[in-house]
């Protein structure tokens, strides 16, 4: 019998450690993914609320990233349970669910998620548990819910929400945050860092795990913040690598 | 109407630029948003990777939106699949193990339309719109062939012969493999016998390329080449490495 699949990022969080994972929209498709093993990525993030990740996708995405050690992470489009436990069954180890802004909703990720007696997830073998004795029984324990802060609402509520438990990273994201505040395409604005700020000292403060997605140069920053869980982009390295690969050839 | 789309890559050479061809982004949604870093060109891989008719369109039409040239290695030496390429939306097609005088003549003869050659008529993705495609699409289709192999550096100075050939692309790894270096093709026999290679290219008038990277691209500019093959997986490598540190993350 097969042993179920680790989950590094969640395993890695667990011993008090930071994360890194990297995200797939700029550097996408299976191969390429399948060509990052020599990185050792902790995560890989696959976009599905705004990018091509889809039920027809998620098998051959995720086959990918299981074959680098990396723990494959979805951001679903939405909500609800059917697209939660589906996109598991596929063979996501992590999920995250954009726009999480009650305690209920919140509530209904776990629902979702987690096998009882934690939650409801829908019964079936995911492809992470082919060959796993007991799969079900175990499930729990590798897969990893995120959860994004990125509406003021959401902000607001962000106390009741952060009483539910089994819940893996409150991940702070401004760019809708700043829509929400009328700020549109300003999520760099200080009021907008200012709420930023408060959301992940908050989070910290309740003893749960905080996530941002950082660049290399505000990454100290989010640290000092005691943010564990980070998401990096490929698109500003290529671009560096590319600018100084011109500076070399016209040297 | 609409008129044929520049050859950006082609231009650059013409003009004594370099270019730098980005590879191992065999996927459209990656390529398109490239489009920003503004790359010379875009190498889709279609002699060892998943490039191949049924992608060769969709991945050509994201390096026209992106305002990059597209080039498809094709799998060998064989017309019909030089001209399919080009119908298909490519602006270069790249023709490895090119060993002798014929072989370079088959790829110009399949690349290029009358009188230049006998390229299938066929309007390609590429001349939607332009009534007159057939006359200037020459003008715009670049052609990579690869030197890659001792029985090419026998033939070089016959194979130099060949008119409408943009680039000549000395490549290290097969290289290697012929001398009985395999898997050394950082190995001084073949770094020496490529650098000859590129000597002889220059000497002939014409346009040398190889694979190219932060660490050999100024020698080989020297050198006289033009044309580098670049991946950037490891420019990821350094910007995910640099995060993680800058994070106090472990692998």
């Amino acid at each position: 019998m097969a042993e179920l699949r680790v989950n590094k990022a969640k395993e890695k969080l667990a011993r008090g450690e930071v994360t890194v994972a990297l995200a797939s929209w700029g550097y996408g498709g299976a191969d390429a993914l399948e060509r990052l093993i020599d990185l050792e990525p902790d995560a890989i993030w696959l976009e599905g609320e705004h990018g091509e990740v889809d039920f027809s996708n998620i098998g051959e995405l995720t086959r990918a990233i299981d074959l680098i050690g990396a723990s494959p992470i979805v951001r679903v489009h939405q909500n609800e349970p059917g697209v939660i436990y589906r996109t598991m069954d596929l063979g996501a180890q992590g999920i995250c669910v954009p726009h999480v802004n009650t305690r209920e909703e919140a509530e209904a990720v776990v629902h979702a998620g987690k096998y009882a007696p934690i939650g409801l997830r829908g019964a079936f073998t995911s492809r992470q548990g082919i060959g796993v004795d007991n799969y079900q029984a175990k499930a729990n324990d590798q897969t990893m819910l995120i959860i994004l802060i990125e509406d003021i609402v959401g902000v607001q509520n962000l106390d009741e929400i952060l009483e539910v438990d089994d819940i893996d990273v409150f991940f702070v994201a401004p760019g809708d945050l700043a829509q929400t505040m009328g700020r549109i395409g300003e999520p760099h604005h200080p009021e907008v860092q200012a709420v930023v700020d408060e959301s992940l000292r908050k989070i910290v403060a309740a003893g749960r795990t905080a996530g941002a997605l950082v660049s290399n140069e505000n990454a100290a920053h989010h640290l000092e913040q005691g943010v564990k869980f980070f998401l990096g982009s490929p698109p500003p390295w290529m671009e560096t690598g590319l600018i100084e690969m011109n500076r070399r050839a016209e040297a | 109407m609409r008129t044929l789309r520049k050859n950006e890559a082609k231009a650059r050479l013409a003009a004594g630029k370099h270019v730098i061809a980005l590879e191992g982004l065999n996927h459209a949604d990656t390529v398109e948003r490239l489009g920003p870093m503004n790359p010379h060109a875009v190498w889709f891989e279609g002699e060892h990777n998943l490039v191949s008719p049924p992608n060769i369109a969709d991945l050509t039409r994201a390096a026209d939106l992106a305002g990059t040239t597209s080039i498809v290695r094709v799998n060998r030496v064989e017309e019909g699949i030089i001209y399919q390429a080009l119908d298909l939306g490519a602006q270069g097609v790249a023709v490895p193990h090119v060993d002798t005088r014929e072989d370079a003549e088959t790829v110009v003869r399949a690349a290029k339309f009358s009188p230049l050659g006998k390229r299938g008529m066929y309007g390609s993705r590429q001349g939607l719109g332009d009534p007159e495609f057939f006359t200037k699409a020459n003008d715009e289709t670049l052609i990579v062939v690869f030197i890659e192999d001792v029985i090419a550096l026998d033939n070089l100075d016959e194979i130099l012969k060949v008119d409408h050939i943009d680039v000549f692309l000395v490549g290290p790894g097969d290289m290697s493999q012929s001398m009985g270096h395999l898997g050394e093709p950082f190995h001084p026999e073949v770094t020496r016998a490529l650098e000859d290679a590129v000597k002889q290219i220059v000497s002939a008038g014409r346009i040398p390329g190889t694979v190219g990277n932060h660490s050999n691209v100024a020698r080989y500019m020297e050198l006289g080449a033009r044309f580098f093959l670049t991946s950037p997986l490891e420019w990821i490598d350094t910007g995910y490495q640099d995060l993680r540190a800058r994070v106090g993350a472990t692998r």
